[in-house]
């Protein structure tokens, strides 16, 4: 619009400078004013007076006016920031639509590896780093006592025992609880019975977690009298679940087992007395407990004194225990006693490291991806050099090149990181769905604010990576160079060639090991699921029913119900058999006892060994699929008062008479005192507990009619699936209406939950190395591609002088085929020291196990011949002329 | 006297759209040019004409430019932008509209009733 002088466009390169320019300004006007005043007859000194006087405060008008420029100053600078801004968004969208192709698979690259990352660092942060609803959760242990002469480990402890711990020094607090129980739950003006998880806890249990009441109060010492009104403690989960969280539920009446309690509080949300699932807590006394020291049936829990470590304090434990077993030989002979960390205890050593090597696999799969997306910017660069040198030579400085670059390599981070994000979500999703029954506090886990934190600071800083090299690269070039070359390749491409192929190199190295972690999950998996459990799962249902002893005090009536509901259950259409047992396999915790045998005395300083029973109704062996291998099955005749006989497994046969028939030889329980049985039967092995040990454990058999339980586990056998399952449920209801109605699972359903853990594990094991194979690829053929994009020229040059196209071929797959190797060699290594993390998870397969290494290289050789097949393919399309006119 | 009406505020800036819609000025002839027009009716005070500059300036209703002035100075010029002229164009009408009801009440012979 105006002509400008050249000084002042001088000047104006080092920036604006308002107070100068005002000043310059005012003073042109003062000079115009004391011309035209002079002109019409003043004298100069007259002039200048009169100028000023009509100009008032001059130093006011300058300081207003200057003020206005150095804001107009401001607003500007932040509009040509802004103008800049959306300039480069604009010309990197515009750069994306033209790639459609590397703008997908870099930002998907990114989305799956922050979803990914987003997805297991919220698990990680819900199961394993967030506080536990107590105070000072670190302090808390649980104390067992410890057997290992049998193999037990974690055992309970007498109250004759616990008293004398509690002397033990290290301690703040000590308390105990027994196991929760199947409690029928009748509400207040009698409603239909409910089933809830109830236990009985000592009333320091709550001081000693630190844990007040949401509503109401605690269990108080006082509640513990026995001439003290009866209370009891809900959870808040009960409260807002089965009584809406009515605050009229403190202080009603509610039946628990036939027993009138007042509901005197309600937890906070989340709290749980760890070492039971138990919602309902009413006071455990221990005044009138049995002093017999072989009574072990309490769960301890302690706080530790400040300062006390775990393994102090079970030292101390121990010191106590020792005493003991001098004062009480027969009783706590061989009995130690063992701690762990609550915080340890509840998401469990083995889960915890699942989840580390998770989030390991998770940072590899995380780092394929940076790779995958500094290696295509960096093929991209190379393909953009003319165009950054054109911009260089048209004046755009470094800085400007660079922040073009890092405005699109962030963009593109956004776009992975949204993206990420909705992988995050969904992924979350399924791991919740798939972990919630068997992965501790699976519950809780929340894609939270931390999480989302954790996704934008990865997304920015990868974007920073990667957009960094190219951009360092692109300003780094020889502008004249590039451009006399024509856009074609310039000899500085080998820099970033090296930078490529030790990218890919890398790629496949991680993806390797992750493959190796997978192939060996899912061989362990497949060997896991082969094991032969002994009976048939497929169409077993099993129902686990608890007869309340108030409601049925005596044993008769117990089993005229089981009786009925046998009877009703076998009357149902597709059920073919039915029977009882104290508890199924897979449905509950063992059962054991320590056994001798009358014809054989034991030895001074032998201990009597022991084996696992259960209590079955006749028909029991049939419904199971369990092969009757000698001697007869029990009947309806053996019952109290008959004589005593029992059925023994094939391995406690072997075990116990080994080479000879064990029907007709006889068996006492217990030590010296206890009841002496006839085998009667041989049967064969069932496992009851775990898939993963190696060998089954002894097992006999008691008649239920001889010695019943109160609570049994109705199993059935059908020829359909789950059809049947709430006419099941709805036969048993109908027998007795004060019984909570059962619930019903199938044999399968148990199972799978048994093998959840290593499903779970399995599963995103695998989707990771699967994700990290394809990335691998997808990295090969780029930079294969890329590759024979810029030796174009060279490839023409050779098919015009007629080089054999399979040679052509053979040199470009050849070139991948280098990278793969260097990358599986190195792979190799890395899996062989790293493995050995995995072997907490592995079943029967070696951490090391060669035919996984050998199938995973070659897998992985394969597919980065096959990425780089067609690039090769287009090299062997070249047309000479076309190419070496330089239009490639 | 007119420059002591309380709408000679906003006036100045609306009188300054309209001098620097002819062609560029600088700020001394703006005032010259005001003064002229109006037969020296209203005198423009320095004090106020180049803080309504900067404001206007500020608002991106006139931008400047250095130039060179007719004695062969360097002046700076000022000159209306789009967004300006628009303002005018509504600016002057509202002005008009507002005098126009003035002047027919001032100019009433009717009494009121």
């Amino acid at each position: 619009m105006f002509p400008e002088s050249l000084t002042r466009r001088y000047r104006r390169f080092w920036g604006p400078d308002p107070a100068r320019d005002v000043n310059e300004e005012l003073a042109f006007h003062i000079e115009m004013r004391v011309e035209e005043l002079v002109r019409s007859g003043m004298t100069e000194a007259e002039a200048r007076e009169a100028t000023m006087q009509r100009f008032g405060n001059i130093a006011e008008v300058r300081d207003e006016c200057e003020e206005l420029s150095q804001e107009r100053v401001r607003l500007r600078r932040k509009a040509d920031r802004l103008d800049a801004l959306r300039q480069d968004i604009r010309f990197a969208l515009r750069t994306f639509a033209a790639n459609p192709t590397f703008t997908l698979i870099a930002a998907l690259t990114m989305a799956v590896g922050i979803g990914a990352n987003t997805a297991v660092f919220s698990v990680a942060y819900g199961v394993l780093f967030r506080p536990l609803p107590y105070r000072d959760a670190d302090a808390l242990v649980r104390l067992w006592t410890r057997n290992a002469s049998r193999g037990l480990d974690f055992f309970s402890v007498s109250p004759a025992d616990f008293e004398s711990w509690r002397a033990a020094r290290g301690f703040a607090a000590m308390a105990a609880f027994e196991r929760q129980h199947e409690a029928t739950l009748v509400r207040q003006g009698g409603s239909s019975p409910e089933s809830v998880e109830a236990a009985t806890v000592m009333p320091e249990m709550f001081s000693l977690l630190g844990t007040s009441a949401y509503r109401g109060r605690t269990l108080l010492p006082d509640d513990a009298r026995a001439d003290a009104p009866k209370v009891a403690v809900v959870s808040h989960e009960l409260w807002s679940a089965r009584f809406g969280s009515s605050p009229a539920l403190v202080g009603s009446q509610l039946t628990l087992d036939g027993i009138g309690v007042t509901v005197v509080g309600v937890m906070p949300p989340r709290f749980f007395v760890p070492g039971t699932p138990a919602q309902v807590w009413t006071p455990l006394s221990l005044i009138g407990a049995s002093e017999d020291h072989s009574k072990r049936y309490l769960r301890v829990l302690a706080r530790l004194a400040p300062g006390t470590t775990v393994d102090a304090a079970l030292a101390q434990v121990n010191t106590v225990a020792a005493q003991l077993a001098r004062d009480y030989p027969a009783t706590n002979g061989p009995w130690t006693a063992n701690a762990m960390a609550v915080t340890e205890m509840i998401v469990g050593r083995q889960f915890r490291r699942s989840v580390l090597v998770l989030t390991g696999v998770v940072a590899f799969v995380l780092l394929i991806a940076c790779a995958n997306a500094a290696n295509l910017q960096l093929a991209r660069a190379a393909a953009r050099q003319r165009e950054m040198a054109l911009r260089a030579a048209l004046g755009a400085t470094r800085g400007r090149i660079t922040r073009q670059l890092l405005t699109e390599s962030l963009l593109l981070a956004a776009f992975g990181a949204v993206g990420g994000l909705l992988l995050a979500v969904g992924g979350l999703h399924l791991m919740r769905k798939l972990g919630e029954t068997t992965i501790p506090r699976m519950d809780e886990v929340r894609l939270d604010a931390p999480a989302l934190a954790f996704t934008a600071l990865i997304s920015i800083a990868s974007g920073v990576l990667f957009g960094l090299l190219p951009a360092v690269r692109a300003s780094r070039s020889d502008v004249a160079e590039t451009l006399k070359a024509g856009g074609r390749a310039t000899g500085s491409g080998a820099i970033g060639q090296g930078a490529r192929s030790l990218l890919v190199i890398a790629e496949v190295s991680l993806s390797l090991i992750l493959l190796v972690g997978a192939g060996l999950l899912i061989q362990s998996f497949l060997r896991l699921r082969s094991v032969d459990m002994g009976f048939d799962a497929r169409g077993l249902t099993v129902v686990p029913v608890r007869l309340p002893e108030a409601t049925y005090p005596d044993p008769e009536r117990a089993a005229r119900y089981f009786g009925e509901a046998l009877e009703r259950v076998r009357l149902i259409p597709g059920v073919t058999s039915a029977a009882a047992v104290s508890v199924a396999p897979f449905a509950g915790n063992n059962t054991g006892l320590t056994y001798t045998l009358p014809d054989r005395p034991l030895g001074a300083g032998e201990r009597a060994p022991d084996a696992d029973y259960r209590v079955i109704t006749p028909g029991y062996l049939r419904t199971l699929g369990l092969r009757l291998v000698s001697g007869r099955d029990f009947t309806e005749q053996d019952r109290a008062g008959a004589p005593d006989v029992m059925l023994v497994s094939e391995t406690m046969a072997r075990r116990t008479w080994p080479g000879e028939n064990p029907v007709g030889r006889q068996v006492r329980t217990g030590d010296t005192q206890g009841r002496v049985y006839t085998v009667v039967g041989v049967v064969s092995d069932a496992r009851y507990q775990s898939l993963e040990t190696p060998d089954v454990r002894p097992m006999v058999y008691f008649s239920y009619l001889a010695r019943p339980e109160p609570a049994m586990a109705i199993v059935a056998r059908g020829a359909g699936q789950a059809g049947w399952g709430p006419e099941l449920r709805d036969a048993i209801a109908s027998i007795d209406s004060r019984i909570p109605p059962p619930t019903v699972s199938m044999m399968a359903d148990l199972l799978g939950e048994v093998m959840a853990t290593r499903t779970f594990a399995l599963m995103l094991f695998g989707v990771f190395a699967s994700t990290a194979l394809v990335l691998a690829a997808v990295g090969i053929y780029g930079v294969m591609a890329y590759l024979v994009k810029q030796s174009l020229p060279e490839i023409g040059i050779r098919i015009a002088l007629g080089a054999p196209l399979g040679g052509l071929v053979a040199s470009v797959v050849g070139g991948a085929l280098r990278l793969a190797v260097a990358g599986v060699a190195i792979g190799l290594v890395g899996a062989w020291a790293l493995t050995g993390v995995l072997s907490a998870l592995l079943f029967e397969v070696a951490a090391r196990d060669r035919a996984t290494f050998v199938g995973v290289s070659v897998l992985l050789v394969v597919v980065a011949a096959l990425a780089s097949l067609a690039p090769a393919r287009r090299a062997t399309r070249a047309d000479p002329l076309t190419v070496l006119r330089g239009n490639g | 006297m007119p420059a002591e009406l309380p709408f000679k505020r906003g006036a100045i800036e609306l009188l300054i759209l309209k001098t620097v819609s002819w062609r560029p000025m600088h700020g001394y002839a703006i005032a010259q040019w005001i003064q002229d027009t109006t037969d020296d009716a209203l005198k423009v005070e320095e004090g106020s004409l180049y803080p309504a500059l900067h404001r206007l300036e500020n608002k991106g209703l006139i931008e400047s430019k250095w130039g060179t002035s007719e004695n062969n100075r360097q002046a700076k010029y000022y000159g209306l932008t789009s967004e300006g002229r628009r303002t005018l164009r509504a600016e002057s009408e509202s002005w008009m509209q507002y005098a126009a009801a003035i002047t027919k009440v001032i100019t009433a012979s009717r009494q009121p009733a």
